[in-house]
């Protein structure tokens, strides 16, 4: 049963470049979906299109089976939290909290029990009466996710509301909001461009890149299964690897060694892309050996990345060892079952 | 360092005295007889007739026609001062306010309208608004004292400004909380530009309170008569009457036309510092 649908939904603001291209998807209830892309993408378009903030220029959206195009924001009942967490600077927590139940009419008891116990499931209970001002970024965004919670929405929409916190921060919150949902349950669409929360968050993530969906998947199918090169790079740290090579009788040349290709291929180039994980410094089963040129080594500690290149193509390798070399070249060993096959004019996987 | 301060201290108090001086000069000399003042010009010390002075200025009718005590006369000013600073805070707020958040076509436009009646002063067009008044029978009343004025091109372009600094999300946040355009007026607008609105009135209020031209104009009855009116009064029966000028009158006048702005001032001016150091944007 979906539960929220965009159909054949497209977005102009001027009349004349589509910001949004005919998008169409259908989200479960209960679901956890984030949209990634690059920036200038559309993501918050897309979003703000959904809450109602913005018109649609053709296509529907359907919301709990109704048709929502003509509905104003308030009836869609839709929450939404805002990068820059948009509270009411003169309120304090608690009115912050209760302005938009208030608006609906709802009875002071009532109110007053959701405010108790939604300040206690985010731990804001010291700070209903405190103003915006006197918030830490962190408790800001909890202020913020409880006047969304507190309503009770049919949707969630979240727009990059972690971005303006620091890493650590970041890091916390992402895990709360995953125990949040999962406590809840209310169907989200989560906006962001890191990757990290994508991959972390969600049930199902949304590629987006300019205007049009990439590819659709929960992100175990995204990871292992990226269908073009865009994806392959967007998502993983560090991105995927790759390599642009010549195809010559449907054999690929890469440095001084050849590989097979199983299917027919007529382009002249191809792509062949390899995670940082399926390189290894030492051999092993099924794999081929490459000549590298080192550039640069980063010693993160528990790992080390190594950036090197091979006919202009960079590579990261990553390492689990602390790596130390006076040489300028290296010999890397590739998993020939972990490649993956891009065509050349289109990116699209083979 | 110190002497720097004693230097600045010094200025200060100089620059208080070019300001205080003239004032007391006045207070004190008001509470003199007409002839001490007569015969011995300005006073600088105080006299024994305060009492005498204030309460026969404050509460005897006085003027040509005898028609208005000067208390009535501070009450009339006072209603001038306090409706054109409402009325101006008001439209003034409710002007941008339609100008910056409803997407109507000729909205720049009707801005720039608004904004170039800068260049037309209230008293390069009294003939004609005058005409209008004197067409609509508004002469001679409170609302042709103050309805003609509150039209503010400089207050709807302070609060333009100030709704513009404002974050969308903001609004977007409060359509989503289900607020209408009236609720997000009231409830998010007003409370943020409380500050805005308290200088704005502080201003203002003292230049109505100082209106001069356009109430000359409009009254010809005494009892609509203001302050400012009831000193121009005085002076001209002191110099043109035939009875002894009564300078202490007139001087005690002047002070109790200082009292009120300066109350509002100090009044509005804790508000208006208050916002200015607990910024909450
Ligand atoms: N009100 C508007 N009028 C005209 N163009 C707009 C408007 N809002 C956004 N755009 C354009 O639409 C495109 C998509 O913008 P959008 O804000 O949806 O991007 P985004 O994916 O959210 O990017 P980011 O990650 O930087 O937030 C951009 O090219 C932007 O310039
Ligand atoms: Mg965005």
């Amino acid at each position: 049963m979906l539960y929220l649908e965009l159909k054949n939904v497209s977005k102009n603001y001027d009349g004349k470049n589509k910001i949004i291209k005919d998008i169409s998807l259908g989200i479960k209830k209960g679901e956890f979906i984030v949209i990634v892309g690059p920036s200038g993408c559309g993501k918050s378009t897309l979003l703000r299109m959904v809450a109602g903030l913005e018109d649609i220029s053709d296509g529907d959206i359907v919301i709990d089976k109704a048709v929502v195009n003509n509905i104003s924001p308030a009836d869609r009942d839709i929450a939404m939290v805002f990068q820059n967490y948009a509270l009411y600077p003169h309120m304090n927590v608690l009115k912050n909290l209760s302005y938009g139940l208030k608006n609906r009419k709802i009875s002071k008891d009532e109110i007053e029990k959701r405010v108790v116990s939604i300040s206690k499931l985010l731990q804001i209970e010291e700070l209903l009466h405190r103003k915006p001002s006197e918030l830490s970024g962190g408790q800001k965004q909890r202020v913020a996710m409880g006047r969304a919670i507190i309503r009770k929405p049919k949707l969630f929409l979240f727009d990059e509301p972690l971005s303006n916190l620091d890493a650590k921060l970041r890091h916390q919150m992402r895990i709360e909001i995953r125990k949040l949902h999962d406590k809840l349950g209310i169907t989200s669409v989560y906006v962001t461009h890191d990757q990290v929360e994508a991959m972390t968050l969600a049930d199902r993530i949304i590629i987006l890149n300019g205007g049009k969906i990439e590819q659709i998947g929960t992100p175990k199918e995204i990871y292992e299964n990226p269908n073009s090169i865009f994806v392959s790079k967007f998502m993983g740290t560090p991105p995927m690897n790759i390599i642009k090579a010549k195809v010559k009788n449907s054999t690929i040349e890469i440095g001084d060694i050849s590989i097979d290709l199983k299917n027919s291929y007529n382009e002249e180039y191809i792509h062949v892309g390899i995670r940082a994980e399926d390189i290894s410094l030492s051999d092993f089963n099924n794999s081929i050996k490459l000549r590298v040129d080192i550039d640069m080594i980063e010693h993160l500690g528990s790992e080390s990345f190594i950036y090197s290149t091979i006919e202009n193509n960079p590579i990261i390798v990553k390492s689990s060892e602390f790596i130390e070399t006076k040489e300028d070249k290296l010999d890397i060993y590739i998993n020939t079952k972990k490649l993956y096959f891009f065509s050349d004019k289109e990116g699209k996987i083979l | 360092m110190k002497t720097k301060q004693y230097a600045s201290h010094i200025i200060l108090v100089l620059m208080s005295l070019i300001f205080l001086v003239p004032i007391w000069v006045i207070f004190a000399s008001s509470t003199h007889t007409p002839e001490t003042i007569l015969n011995g010009g300005l006073q600088f010390f105080l006299g024994d007739n305060f009492l005498d002075t204030y309460r026969s200025v404050l509460f005897e009718k006085s003027g040509y026609t005898k028609h208005i005590t000067v208390l009535q006369m501070i009450g009339n000013s006072l209603i001038l001062a306090l409706g054109f600073a409402v009325g101006k805070v008001i439209i003034s707020s409710m002007a941008a306010y339609a100008i910056v958040y409803f997407r109507f076509r000729l909205a720049s436009f009707l801005f720039w309208v608004i904004f170039l009646t800068l260049l037309l002063p209230l008293e390069v067009r009294i003939v004609p608004s005058f005409e209008v008044l004197a067409k609509l029978n508004l002469l001679n009343s409170y609302t042709g004292l103050i309805v003609p004025l509150i039209a503010s091109a400089t207050g709807t372009f302070f609060f333009r400004q100030f709704y513009k600094s404002i974050p969308d999300e903001l609004l977007e946040a409060a359509k989503l909380d289900g607020a209408n355009s009236w609720q997000f007026f009231i409830d998010i607008l007003l409370p943020l530009s409380k500050t805005m609105m308290a200088a704005l009135f502080i201003v203002m209020f003292i230049v109505g309170w100082n209106q001069y031209l356009w109430p000359i104009m409009m009254t010809t009855e005494p009892e609509y008569s203001t302050i400012l009116l009831g000193i121009k009064e005085i002076y001209q029966s002191n110099f043109e009457g035939s009875y002894l000028p009564e300078f202490n009158r007139a001087f005690a006048m002047i002070i109790l036309a200082l009292i009120v702005p300066v109350l509002v001032v100090i009044l509005f001016q804790r508000w208006f510092i208050k916002g200015l150091v607990d910024s909450e944007k």
